[in-house]
């Protein structure tokens, strides 16, 4: 059985290199063979010790696989590792963001009470391109980071999540 | 998890809801965001004679975020500008009997107020130094 600890991350875990662009099939096979092995089935009749160790294995190849599986979050959990000591302002946005988000919201609020459909699908398709456009933008700053740029790339990262947070609770509205 | 009767109470008839005109040279505007969860608050205060007359707000957030931003118009009314400065997140905690995952919400409240008057603040500095 090969020996993990808790304060190994979720990429090591599954055999990954940390990093934002990573390899779904490997993680997808390595999640099922890690899975498989560490299965509490199969240690139903093993020592106490055993068995918590394989219901702590399975329990964190679940949530790390959920976590590397999702694009927004493997960002999140991969600038926490890179971020290491320093500190970042967590709720930066780029000017101006908040007073869009907020017209915007307001302008959900009037579409709900007269019910103008085609504008709705347009806000909506706007929003979602806003979307793509933060996703985007945060794969070429994790492109950066791995070329060794200086902590204001983190930084940017972080205020490229939040956005991706206020135009997910938008776009939550207008579903 | 259950809200609060106050919570509740705030939810259902939120206190002050609305804005006012931010150009207003006595008006200051706070607006505030939690990327934990994308709420997005604004908070005005009409101030004369550094009393705080008025104060509206509008939040798209959750029960206690509304709740809280509510909570914060009806203490700044009537306060004097420096006193709303002493409004703290835990008081209202503890008015609304927040629970600890919504102690977030009264801390955007909070950030909201502070932000609110030292636009206006802002705004009257310039006025004077215009005068000069």
């Amino acid at each position: 059985m090969t020996a993990m600890t808790t304060d190994e991350n979720y990429f090591h875990l599954f055999g990954l290199f940390p990093s934002y662009e990573i390899d779904l099939e490997a993680l997808d096979a390595a999640y099922e063979r890690l899975s498989l092995e560490h299965h509490p089935d199969f240690f139903a009749n093993a020592g106490t010790e055993e068995k918590a160790r394989s219901e702590r294995m399975s329990a964190e190849l679940n949530e790390g696989y959920r976590v590397l599986r999702s694009e927004s979050e493997r960002s999140a959990y991969l600038l926490d590792l890179l971020k290491a000591e320093r500190e970042l302002d967590s709720t930066q946005l780029p000017d101006g963001f908040l007073h869009e988000m907020f017209a915007l919201q307001e302008e959900v609020d009037e579409l709900a009470e007269n019910g103008n459909g085609a504008r709705a699908e347009e806000l909506k398709a706007q929003a979602e391109q806003r979307l793509q456009a933060v996703q985007a933008e945060r794969s070429a700053l994790f492109a950066n980071v791995q070329n060794g740029a200086a902590a204001e790339v983190l930084q940017q990262i972080q205020s490229n999540l939040n956005c991706e947070k206020y135009l997910t609770r938008l776009l939550g509205r207008l579903a | 998890m259950a809200y609060s009767d106050k919570v509740i109470d705030h939810y259902n008839e939120p206190r002050n809801v609305g804005s006012l005109d931010k150009n207003d040279e006595n008006v200051g505007t706070g607006m505030v965001g939690a990327p934990e969860c994308g709420d997005v608050m604004k908070l005005q205060i009409k101030v004369e004679n550094d009393v705080i007359v008025d104060a509206k707000f509008k939040t798209f957030g959750c029960g206690s975020a509304i709740a809280s931003s509510s909570l914060a118009t009806e203490w700044l009314k009537g306060k004097p500008i420096d006193e709303g400065l002493n409004i703290r997140n835990t008081d209202i905690v503890e008015e609304l009997s927040l629970p600890p995952v919504k102690i977030h919400c009264s801390v955007l409240a909070e950030d909201a107020i502070k932000a609110a008057i030292n636009d206006y603040k802002q705004k009257a500095a310039n006025i004077e130094s215009a005068a000069d």
